[in-house]
C-alpha cells in the first residue's frame, strides 16, 4: 500500500518538473555564466609589469631585433631579460631623453614612462623586477642552448611548413613557445594562477610533446634524424 | 618482467668498502645537494628522509676477530627495476640514456608500491612539507625542484648534474655521444665532468662514479674482473649499477643472503648460462 503511494507520488512529481523546463534552463544559463565569467577571475589574478614598456616602439622606431636584448650567454644559456645595462646604453640620463617632445596623450604616456624609469631605475642602479610570463615550474628543467642548437639546425632550412624562420629571422622558432610581442603597443598583462602561482602563458607540457612525442622525432633511427627523447628525465628535474 | 632497456651509456658507481670510514659525508652532500628539509623528527627512522644512507656492517664476532664495515646504499638504480614495474602512474621509469632511473614527483601519487618493491629501501615518502628553518632556503640548489608532501623521492645519481653537462657540451658545440676507441658509442662527457655530489664528498675517494661500458672510465676497471667486486641482492636479478668491493670474505657474503654453504660470487653464470662471463664464478674454478 505504502509503496504504491510512493510510486504515485514520484510519478506526479515527475511529470510536473518535466512541464517546467525554465527552472533547468536557468540553471544551466547560471552555470555557463559562473563557469565562464566568473570562475576564471576567482582562479587566475591580473599583474601589472613595474613599468610602461612596449615592444612595438622598440623594434620599429628605435630599429632594434629580438637578439639585441634577449641575448645567449656564452655557455648556450638564454640570458631572458636585458639587464639594466642593456637599457642604460639609450636611456642613460634625463638630458638624453629618448621618446619625442610630447604633443598627444600617446607620446605623453611614453615621455612620462621613460621619465619614470630613468628616476627610479637607472639613477639608482636598481634592476626593473620584470614579471616573467614565461618562466617554467620548479620541476622543469629547460635548456635553452639545447632547442637553439637542435631545432634550429633544420627547422630554419626546411622547405614547406616545416620551415620556421630564416638563420638571419628565427622569430618564427622563438614564436612556436614564445607570444608574438613585437606588434604590441602596450604591456602584455599578466594572469597568474592563484593557486599555482605560475603565469597563465607558461608553457605547458602538451606543448613540449607537441615535438618530443611527435613521431617525426619519437624514434631513434641511428641514422641520424632528429630525435628529442621523451623520457621523463629529459625535461623533469 | 619487461625487456630491459639497454643503453650504450651506464652511469654506475664502484664504492670501495674497505675504504670507507662510515664518516658519513656523503650523507650530509646528497642532503644538501638534492634539498633535502631537515625532518621534524629525526629521531623517527621509519619517517626520515636520506637518499643515500650508510649502514654499519660488523661480521658478528667477539672482540679480537671483531669486525665492522660501512656500507652506503644509494639508489641502486636498477636495469630491471622492480619500483617501475609496479608503478600505476609510470611516475618512474628507465628510459634514458645513461640508464639513471628517474623519478617525477609531480606524476607520483604516493602509493608508495615502489616502496614496497624496491629490495633496497632507497625510497622515501614525504611525510611532511619541506620546511627550511634559519634560512637554510637561501642555499637550496636551484637546480634540483623541492618536493610537496604525499610523494615518493629517492636518488637520481644528481641527475641535474648530468643535465648541466649535457648543456655544457652543446654550448661548446660538441656531440653529446661519440665513438671510443673500442668502437662503441659513449658519452663525450669527461669523466670529471659529470660526478655525483656523494662521490664528490668523500674524502677517502671510496666512491668512484662513471660510465660502466666505457672501458677508459675508473668505474669499469674497478668492476670488471675484479673478484672483489659484488652487487647487493645480486641474484635477484635486478641488474644494478652500483658495485661494491671489498677483499674481505665475510663483508661480500652480507651483500646477499648467503646459506651457509653456498659461496660468494657472481651469480649470472648460474642464472644466465653464458650470458655473463664472470671471472670469479666458483664453478669455473
Amino acid at each position: 500500500m505504502d509503496e504504491n503511494k510512493h510510486c504515485e507520488e514520484s510519478q506526479a512529481c515527475r511529470s510536473k518538473c518535466c512541464c517546467n523546463p525554465l527552472p533547468f534552463l536557468l540553471g544551466i544559463a547560471v552555470a555557463l555564466a559562473f563557469g565562464w565569467w566568473v570562475f576564471p577571475g576567482m582562479v587566475f589574478s591580473q599583474k601589472e609589469q613595474p613599468i610602461f614598456f612596449t615592444h612595438k616602439t622598440h623594434v620599429e622606431t628605435a630599429g632594434l631585433s629580438c637578439d639585441t636584448c634577449h641575448t645567449f650567454a656564452a655557455d648556450g644559456s638564454f640570458n631572458g631579460l636585458p639587464r639594466l645595462d642593456a637599457c642604460n646604453s639609450c636611456h642613460a640620463g634625463l638630458d638624453s631623453l629618448q621618446t619625442p617632445e610630447p604633443n598627444s596623450s600617446e607620446t605623453r604616456r611614453a615621455r612620462e614612462a621613460e621619465v619614470n624609469f630613468i628616476k627610479n631605475y637607472v639613477m639608482t642602479g636598481q634592476e626593473v623586477p620584470w614579471i616573467v610570463h614565461q618562466k617554467q615550474p620548479d620541476n622543469v628543467f629547460f635548456s635553452h642552448a639545447a632547442h637553439y642548437k637542435r631545432c634550429f639546425s633544420c627547422h630554419l632550412t626546411m622547405k614547406g611548413n616545416l620551415n620556421l624562420g630564416t638563420p638571419e629571422n628565427p622569430q618564427r622558432l622563438c614564436q612556436t613557445c614564445h607570444p608574438s610581442l613585437e606588434e604590441l603597443d602596450k604591456n602584455l598583462p599578466v594572469s597568474v594562477n592563484v593557486l599555482t602561482g605560475y603565469s597563465k602563458t607558461t608553457m605547458k607540457m602538451a606543448t613540449c610533446e607537441h615535438c618530443h612525442a611527435h613521431p617525426g622525432h619519437f624514434y631513434n633511427d641511428g641514422k641520424g634524424r632528429a630525435f628529442a627523447n621523451n623520457a621523463c628525465f629529459t625535461c623533469h628535474r | 618482467m619487461s625487456a630491459v632497456k639497454e643503453f650504450n651509456v651506464k652511469w654506475g658507481m664502484a664504492i670501495d668498502l674497505d675504504k670507507c670510514t662510515g664518516c658519513g659525508a656523503c650523507m650530509v652532500a646528497c642532503q644538501a645537494e638534492n634539498n633535502l628539509a631537515p625532518v621534524p623528527d629525526a629521531s623517527n627512522k621509519l619517517r626520515v628522509m636520506n637518499w643515500l644512507v650508510v649502514y654499519e656492517l660488523s661480521n658478528g664476532k667477539a672482540f679480537p676477530e671483531h669486525d665492522v664495515a660501512y656500507l652506503p646504499r644509494p639508489c641502486q638504480q636498477c636495469a630491471k627495476q622492480p619500483c617501475a614495474t609496479v608503478c600505476p602512474v609510470i611516475a618512474t621509469e628507465r628510459n634514458e640514456e645513461g640508464g639513471i632511473v628517474s623519478q617525477i614527483y609531480p606524476r607520483c601519487i604516493g602509493c608508495r608500491y615502489c616502496m614496497a618493491a624496491c629490495p633496497y629501501n632507497a625510497r622515501y615518502f614525504n611525510w611532511h612539507d619541506p620546511v627550511w628553518p634559519g634560512g637554510l632556503d637561501k642555499v637550496l640548489t636551484p637546480d634540483v625542484s623541492a618536493r610537496p608532501r604525499g610523494v615518493v623521492e629517492k636518488c637520481t645519481f644528481c641527475h641535474h648534474r648530468y643535465m648541466k653537462a649535457k648543456d655544457t657540451l652543446r654550448a661548446n658545440g660538441e656531440p653529446i655521444m661519440v665513438t671510443g676507441r673500442d668502437g662503441h658509442r659513449h658519452s663525450n662527457i669527461p669523466e670529471d665532468g659529470y660526478v655525483t655530489s656523494c662521490a664528490e664528498a668523500c674524502p677517502n675517494g671510496a666512491i668512484v662514479f662513471g660510465d660502466l661500458n666505457n672501458p677508459e672510465h675508473r668505474v669499469y676497471q674497478l668492476t670488471h674482473k675484479n673478484p672483489n667486486a659484488f652487487r647487493l641482492l645480486e641474484r635477484l636479478g635486478t641488474d644494478t649499477a652500483v658495485y661494491y668491493l671489498s677483499s674481505r670474505e665475510w663483508v661480500r657474503r652480507q651483500g646477499d643472503n648467503y646459506l651457509a654453504h653456498e659461496k660468494t660470487g657472481h651469480p649470472e653464470a648460474v642464472l644466465f648460462p653464458g650470458h655473463h662471463e664472470s671471472p670469479n664464478d666458483p664453478a669455473k674454478k
